[in-house]
């Protein structure tokens, strides 16, 4: 298994190394990062760009400015965004405001399709069944950014309604649609807690929605398979309560590819959380990306493409540990 | 489930049955015949009146509260005297940051700030000669008082005299002898090359010189690729010389405007102004309680969704700006004469504006003149939008220039096809609907129009680099016509159409050194009939505002001149509890 | 992106696979009677078989009805239409009406006109996307999955790569450059980049394939690797093909109208269902038919599909149905 791991590792960081060349070459090729300066009425003065392009190392050969890149990234330095602020510090910030979304994202996603997937295969052919299977069917054709801008305006209209809340003697927001948080944080921990979780709620039931439509497929599929399999008829016709068998024989070993699934998923989240930070007006990951391809900024969207890449990677690696771990069948060499 | 499913076919069915039911109509005739003429024409047009100064008294008014403004636009920086920075939004947020000897009112009229200046007064007419008495309170927020020295460099720094400033208009600063300080620097007396008839619109939105006049450059990263000058995007200025001060400033989502502690006059009634930038999406922030307050672009749906918010107040107001076209006349074919004329005859403004900002203001009209805007008393209609649109003219008057009708339907000479981009700001609803309008009308006339738009404040770059064909933009202007000097008068800081008439240069000069008002108001009438006979632009509509905030607050009320709606924002608040 | 890869892989012994052991067996004793022939009785039994049991499959059936009315109402509606997309009426902002079947926005173009010539752009390159990434992606699956060594760890290691780097960054970066480039350009790089994900799911299909006793048979009888795999392994992966095509179309629809919402995909003076619903994001309260209506056609437009590839997965592989015992 180690073995294993070290060599996924030692192909993980090719792969990235290969994407940031490709990435870097395709920045390159494709824009001049000081294009809004020459564009300035009065320009500014030629000594001017000459320091500019010197501080950017643009004055230098393609491969060497890769170079350049990848020793300050090996030492951990991420460079400088095209306006003179640490990448790090930007992307840092940034990386935890999609993670909030999409953490709670999938976690309601997994809930959803577990209950989901599970209820179809024990119902299968049931009304329910094929009502939760043509609802899943709905958002997995529906695009995210509809779906996200149509639940803002009803859960918005629907919340303010006079007799929802109609009630409550403070008309305090509950619910909000722009933003990851408030411009001013309350002071209080709980207070910020709330601010947080209300800022939360839409986007991450958007993406949630999105994702576990196929999950839940999934789910429902290995179920039946499981419980068309001969243990778990071994185990009904021993006596074993229907519950029993359904949590401790069926679910247990159903959950084995669901959770491969998950995993390799996380990417399909992340890329997800994009669009919907853009409906909803946060600034995290989406917001950078979008800062990062606009302005042409290299250190911005290498740093962009590492971090989510290791990310993507590892939970990749995770899958297949995952799997081999809980699958006693499976051997990884 | 069955149900949806039904509904579904039954919808996409009806939409093939109507699809193949109008196919045995035919086709529809190409755009082989001309576009017929308005039919209707109003004789006159209701222009709104400038709105009068709210009135709620202050004893009335319950101090307190937070008013979260939703702005357009962020701040490219915070020196709205620079070309770059001199937005709109920009100058909004800073009208009550920065010195303004002269404000102006909703109603046109311009006041002198009575808490900065004791007095400001013309002592001599030759030369022209303006005298500021100092309120001796005044001071910056750090304690150092707001003297002569400021105004000497604010007048420097617009004069063309400090060169790492990118000054946006020089008018009237350029005019200046000299500006010297006595009196202990509280006496300031300004004195006049050549006369200069809007005084009062100079020395506005003044930078504090003893913060500023050492800084290395307006916003630039150094070679360590660090930000700095004390203007950057990065950090707002933390010095005040108004009512407000800015504070904590999160670049692309907020800043905050709190009262200034130093200041000496009225103090503000409400405890802070959060303005935020990322809010895209206003009607259900509204609806929410996000935001409180909102000064946004004007757009059909905005408009009807903030109209059905009952806890709105909801206000369409015309301002001093216009929307225009403007054709740059470097292009071999615009700088025809006939080819402009054509553009204006084959465009049919009176049909724009219905279709455009008549969609949610009745009072919408065509404007006719680029000097003044309908609702100003000496607003003068010198052409007619519902009548010069003339289609058959348009094409008459190409054809005897010399194109010829290609089989494409489009106009062409020479074998070169009389095609021309036009840019705007991308992302602008109301503007991209201008846009493919114009685009549609003169594809009638057979000239062509790409749209080429650049998104956000980018869009600006090719207009004041010169280097476009035709861009649709509004004018900001302010109630004193020589605003206009720099735009069309040959080689000026805007006149980015490369326009360039003697007669007009000599008429804009006359108009901006006359010492009599009359005559200055007649020879901005004649430079203007003089712009309808060239064409280097051609005015659109006075651009709608729209204003909307929650009920409860009292005392706001829109300054739709360059001050915008915080003009008075220290007058704001809520009503006591009777 | 990842629901590509999900279609559940062949079952060891489904029936089809039976039935084409059968056809292989009588070939391999008849090859005088040549190729085409064993071809196509197999193809056409095959055929037939899925045909019947993709029948059975009601919402299937009703779906593929109407998608190929969306399709060719898309394709060829805006050319029947009574209006142009450019024609302007007299009707300002008019609510959905008999003349017009979906209202007009504030220049009074007609808005039927509109959506169809945003319903044709997405669809056209949804159809191209599928084409070239069915026949590329296939091809080099295939290539892959059945000689493994150096082509299959090239394309493992590109879909390692496009893991790494999501599409949206490519084609923001793309997009920016060819603004001027038009759709068809976008219809292009959308196949470059989705091509990855059908090759890796045929690439698979293939790997179970090749290891399958009739193949074992077909070479130990001297066939050769083209003869293998044009007569033997292609016609037994038709079925997760055609679903992958399915699920490659609906997700090249969702990519196109994602990237056309933010102003990356289709631009004027082109028009896409993704614009359209992003140019009138806010009219959903106060001119709802010009938000809902290209909304609802981008979700039709894909439940079909997806229903369709649902049926078709079905059939081709009825293992997926088993019925609880």
């Amino acid at each position: 298994m180690l073995g294993f791991v070290l060599r996924r590792l030692l192909i993980s960081i090719l792969v990235l190394l290969a994407a940031s060349v490709l990435a870097f070459a395709m920045v390159a090729s494709l824009g001049d990062p000081l294009a809004s300066l020459r564009a300035k009425n009065p320009p500014p003065s030629a000594e001017y760009f000459r320091e500019r392009r010197a501080a950017l190392n643009l004055d230098k050969p393609v491969i060497e400015r890769y170079w350049l890149w990848l020793k300050g990234f090996s030492h951990g330095d991420m460079g400088r965004t095209l306006d003179g602020k640490s990448v790090s510090g930007e992307l840092g910030a940034a990386f935890w405001v999609t993670m909030r979304m999409s953490i709670a994202a999938t976690l309601m996603a997994i809930f959803l399709a577990l209950l989901v997937g599970v209820y179809s295969a024990v119902r299968q052919y049931s009304v329910g069944d094929y009502a939760a299977t043509f609802t899943s069917f709905v958002f997995l054709s529906m695009p995210v950014f509809w779906l996200a801008l149509l639940l803002k305006r009803w859960a918005i209209g629907f919340v303010n309604h006079p007799s929802v809340f109609g009630w409550h003697p403070w008309h305090s927001t509950i619910l909000y649609t722009t933003g990851q948080q408030s411009p001013t944080l309350p002071h209080s921990l709980f207070a910020r807690m709330g601010d947080y979780a209300g800022h939360l709620i839409l986007p991450s039931i958007s993406l949630a929605l999105i994702t576990y439509a196929s999950w839940s497929r999934y789910q429902r599929a290995e179920m039946l398979e499981v419980l068309d399999s001969d243990y778990v008829r071994l185990a009904r016709a021993k006596g074993v309560k229907p519950r029993r068998v359904l949590v401790r024989h069926a679910l247990r070993n159903a959950l084995i590819p669901f959770t491969t699934v998950v995993a390799i998923d996380v990417g399909a989240v992340v890329a997800g959380a994009v669009i919907t930070e853009y409906v909803f007006g946060w600034h995290g990951m989406g917001f950078e990306i979008v800062t990062a391809v606009r302005n042409y900024d290299t250190d911005l969207l290498l740093a962009w493409l590492m971090i989510t890449g290791v990310f993507v990677i590892g939970f990749n690696l995770l899958a297949d540990i995952l799997y081999g771990v809980l699958d006693p069948r499976s051997h990884v060499t | 489930m069955r149900s949806v499913s039904r509904g579904s076919k039954l919808l996409a069915l009806g939409l093939v049955v109507a699809t193949v039911g109008v196919a045995s109509c035919g086709k529809k005739s190409s755009n082989s015949s001309l576009p017929a003429k308005n039919t209707s024409c109003p004789t006159s047009s209701p222009a709104p009146k400038p709105l009068a100064a709210p009135t709620v008294p202050v004893s009335s008014i319950k101090p307190g509260g937070t008013v979260t403004y939703a702005s357009d636009q962020e701040p490219t920086g915070w020196n709205v005297q620079t070309a770059t920075d001199a937005t709109a939004d920009t100058a909004y947020l800073e009208t009550g940051v920065w010195p303004q000897t002269f404000i102006v009112k909703p109603d046109y009229s311009v006041v002198m700030d009575s808490n900065l200046l004791l007095s400001a007064s013309q002592t001599s007419s030759s030369p022209q000669t303006i005298v500021y008495k100092m309120n001796p309170k005044a001071k910056w927020s750090d304690g150092v008082p707001i003297n002569a020295a400021d105004f000497i460099y604010n007048w420097q720094m617009q004069n063309g005299t400090i060169s790492n400033v990118d000054a946006a208009s020089t008018t009237g600063y350029d005019q200046i002898k000299s500006v010297t300080g006595s009196d202990n620097d509280e006496t300031i007396t300004v004195v006049y090359k050549t006369p200069y008839p809007d005084w009062k619109s100079l020395f506005i939105n003044m930078i504090p010189q003893h913060i500023y006049k050492n800084a290395a450059g307006w916003g630039t990263v150094d070679k360590d690729g660090n930000a700095s000058g004390p203007m950057h995007n990065a950090a707002a200025p933390t010095v005040s010389g108004g009512v407000w001060k800015l504070q904590n400033y999160q670049p692309k989502k907020s800043v905050e405007l709190v009262p200034n502690p130093a200041y000496w006059g009225a103090k503000p009634l409400i405890n802070k102004i959060i303005v935020r930038f990322d809010v895209t999406d206003l009607a259900p922030a509204f609806q929410n309680g996000e935001i409180n307050f909102a000064y946004p672009q004007p757009q059909l749906d905005i408009v009807n969704q903030f109209k059905q918010q009952a806890n709105l107040k909801t206000f369409v107001n015309f301002g001093l700006s216009f929307e225009h076209i403007d054709m740059n006349l470097a292009n071999p074919m615009l700088k025809q004469l006939a080819v402009r004329q054509a553009i204006n005859y084959g465009l049919n403004r009176y049909e724009l504006v219905k279709k455009t900002v008549g969609q949610f203001d009745g009072r919408a009209s065509t404007l006719e003149n680029r000097m003044w805007v309908n609702n100003q008393a000496e607003y003068v209609a010198h052409a007619n939008a519902c009548t010069d649109f003339n289609p058959e003219k348009a094409v008459k008057t190409l054809e005897a220039a010399g194109y010829k009708k290609g089989s494409d339907g489009y106009y062409a000479k020479d074998g070169k096809e009389l095609s021309f981009k036009i840019i705007t700001t991308g992302g602008n609803l109301l503007r991209e609907q201008t846009e493919q309008i114009i685009v549609d009308q003169l594809q009638k006339v057979g000239i062509k129009i790409v749209i080429a738009n650049k998104p956000g404040s980018a869009a600006f770059d090719p207009i004041t680099s010169k280097q476009y064909d035709l861009a649709l933009f509004a004018w900001v202007a302010a109630p004193f016509p020589s605003s206009n000097v720099s735009i069309y008068t040959t080689g000026g800081g805007q006149n980015w159409t490369n326009y360039s008439n003697k007669q007009e240069d000599a008429l804009l000069k006359d108009m901006a050194t006359t010492p009599d008002h009359a005559t200055e108001i007649k020879d901005s009438q004649n430079a203007d009939k003089i712009l309808w006979q060239d064409l280097p632009t051609i005015p659109l509509y006075q651009k709608p505002t729209l204003l909307a905030y929650t009920n409860n607050l009292l005392n706001v009320r829109d300054d739709a001149s360059v001050q915008g709606p915080l003009w008075n924002a220290q007058e704001w608040g809520t009503a006591k509890a009777q | 992106m990842t629901e590509l890869d999900r279609g559940p892989s062949l079952p060891d012994e489904s029936p089809i696979i039976v039935q084409e052991m059968a056809a292989i067996e009588s070939s391999a004793t008849e090859a005088s009677e040549g190729p085409e022939r064993e071809f196509t009785v197999a193809a056409r039994s095959q055929f037939r078989i899925v045909l019947r049991r993709f029948l059975h499959h009601k919402l299937a059936v009703v779906s593929l009805v109407i998608l190929i009315l969306l399709f060719f109402m898309s394709l060829f509606g805006g050319a029947m239409w009574k209006y142009r997309p450019t024609d302007e009426t007299n009707d300002l902002s008019a609510p959905p009406s008999l003349s017009h079947p979906m209202g007009t926005d504030s220049s009074g173009h007609d808005y039927y006109a509109l959506v169809l010539a945003g319903a044709q752009k997405s669809v056209e390159i949804a159809l191209i996307v599928a084409v070239v990434t069915g026949v590329v992606g296939t091809a080099i699956g295939a290539i892959a999955g059945y000689y493994g060594g150096f082509t299959d760890s090239v394309l493992m290691r590109i879909t390692d790569l496009f893991l790494v780097v999501p599409e949206l960054v490519i084609f923001a970066l793309l997009a920016n450059k060819f603004a001027s480039a038009g759709w068809e350009f976008l219809a292009l790089s959308l196949a470059g980049v989705l091509w990855v994900y059908a090759a890796r799911v045929i690439r698979g299909v293939f790997i179970s394939l090749r290891e399958k006793d009739y193949v074992e048979a077909a070479r130990a009888l001297g066939a050769s690797n083209r003869r293998i795999i044009f007569r033997h392994l292609l016609p037994n992966a038709t079925g997760p093909i055609i679903v992958n095509i399915t699920v490659i179309t609906a997700t090249a629809v969702l990519l196109e109208t994602s990237l056309s919402y933010l102003g990356l995909g289709v631009r004027y003076p082109d028009t896409s269902l993704g614009s359209l619903i992003s140019i009138y994001q806010e009219a959903s309260t106060t001119r709802p038919w010009l938000f809902y209506f290209p909304g609802v056609l981008i979700v039709l437009i894909c439940l079909t599909v997806n229903f369709v590839g649902d049926g078709l997965r079905d059939a081709f592989d009825p293992g997926s149905r088993r019925v609880r015992a």
